[in-house]
């Protein structure tokens, strides 16, 4: 590749990621499999949940759902049907915390800002949660990264485990890698490479729409890209040119982290995957540093 | 309730009710993390409703709705468009604005 950091700059990576880390927004662990296979298993069975109605003889409980009538001089609290489910907040915690205990037809006064709210429990309903099955996950039509359709509970959640954990270090990465580029100083990016890596990133869309859409770039694109103008190949090809120029910054900047020279198999220009493999290498270095935290 | 909703079937399922429209496409990295945070805000609040909006299935949607970046989240009380919110969110800044917007 043509296009270099100076030769004297130096990228401390340590600084930028522990930055990330102090910022309240920050993901500062992975996942721990308890946690991702109760996600797969939410993700599974969301389509599927069914509020019943509770029998009038039992109470409500935290996580149930209630309709109500709300009577406030407060707007938000007058009401002649509203819709909460108890316990999480999202419409008043006092007050949701107040229904919890009561019946359907009970009455309850509570305080809120002050001012007193009556409130009459309607309806309660409580969640019917399934068990995952193999036909929910078929039904879900979810496909692994490779393009195979997932077909069980078991497929879904190695697929849950992989995404998530890539998805948790992608973010990180975003962040810390958009923190380096902002400090990175100009970089005037060859023309050369810019050709070069989108002549690459044409024949990877060539190849990776015959083979999964059975449909030829060079003969039509898709409508979705056919925005601003662009209307053939090489006008996609040509508007992504500012993404070229990012995609070189980046491959130097985590080639001079992770300390591989840019040539050959980690040149960028040596063939079009070399920046994702770059990433996952990075990745890597997150979630050791995240592990030994 | 979940569903995956087409441009032309998107006013009659929305029309009623608390929705979360979530525009996405299948290979957007925030998408999938802002969905992760949905699925557990539709679990423990089954009220709430979500359209997935896939915008590339449904390229119709990018022009009706202005949507430029993905993910991009409308929020809709009874059909109308109450609130919007571009990128993946943390489950707080999500549940700030449903409460906002579902109880007012």
């Amino acid at each position: 590749m043509r296009t270099q950091l100076p030769a004297d700059y130096t990228i401390d990576y340590d600084r930028h990621f522990n930055a990330y880390l102090e910022k309240p927004e920050a993901i500062t662990s992975i996942p721990t499999e308890t946690e991702l296979m109760e996600l797969a298993h939410k993700a599974i069975v969301r389509d599927q949940l069914v509020l019943a109605p509770v029998p009038m003889s039992e109470a409500a409980l935290t996580g149930d759902t209630a309709v109500l009538k709300v009577n406030s001089v407060i707007p938000r609290f007058n009401k002649e049907r509203v819709t909460a489910t108890l316990g999480r907040g999202l419409y008043s915690r006092e007050l949701e915390d107040a229904v919890i205990g009561l019946k359907a037809g009970d009455r309850v006064n509570v305080t809120i800002n002050g001012e007193p709210v009556e409130v009459l429990v309607l309806e309660l309903k409580r969640k019917q949660v399934p068990q995952p099955t193999d036909e929910m996950v078929v039904a879900m039509e979810v496909k692994s990264a490779d393009g195979k359709p997932l077909k069980t509970v078991r497929e879904y959640e190695d697929y849950i485990r992989d995404e998530k954990v890539m998805t948790v270090l992608a973010e990180i990465n975003y962040y810390v890698a958009s923190s380096i580029m902002e400090e990175l100083p100009e970089i005037v990016c060859s023309e050369e490479d810019i050709r070069v890596l989108g002549e690459l990133e044409k024949e990877y869309f060539i190849k990776l729409f015959l083979e999964t859409e059975k449909t030829d770039l060079r003969e039509g694109i898709p409508e979705s890209w056919k925005l601003d103008g662009i209307e053939t190949l090489d006008d996609f090809i040509n508007a992504r040119r500012e993404w070229y120029e990012i995609k070189i910054k980046q491959c130097l900047m985590f080639l001079s982290i992770l300390g591989l020279p840019c040539e050959g198999a980690t040149d960028p220009l040596d063939h079009y995957e070399v920046l994702q493999e770059l990433q996952l290498k990075i990745f890597d270095l997150i979630k050791d540093k995240l592990e030994r935290r | 309730m979940t569903l995956f909703v087409e441009e032309k079937d998107f006013d009659e399922v929305t029309k009623e009710g608390f929705w979360i429209a979530d525009f996405m496409t299948d290979h957007c990295g925030p998408c999938k993390m802002l969905d992760m945070v949905l699925t557990d805000i539709i679990f423990d609040n089954p009220e709430i409703n979500l359209a997935k909006c896939d915008i590339e299935k449904s390229p119709a949607y990018q022009e009706r709705f202005g949507v430029t970046g993905t993910p991009t989240l409308l929020f809709m009380l009874d059909g109308e468009i109450k609130s919007t919110l571009t990128g993946s969110q943390p489950r707080d800044v999500l549940e700030t604005v449903i409460s906002e917007t579902m109880y007012g």
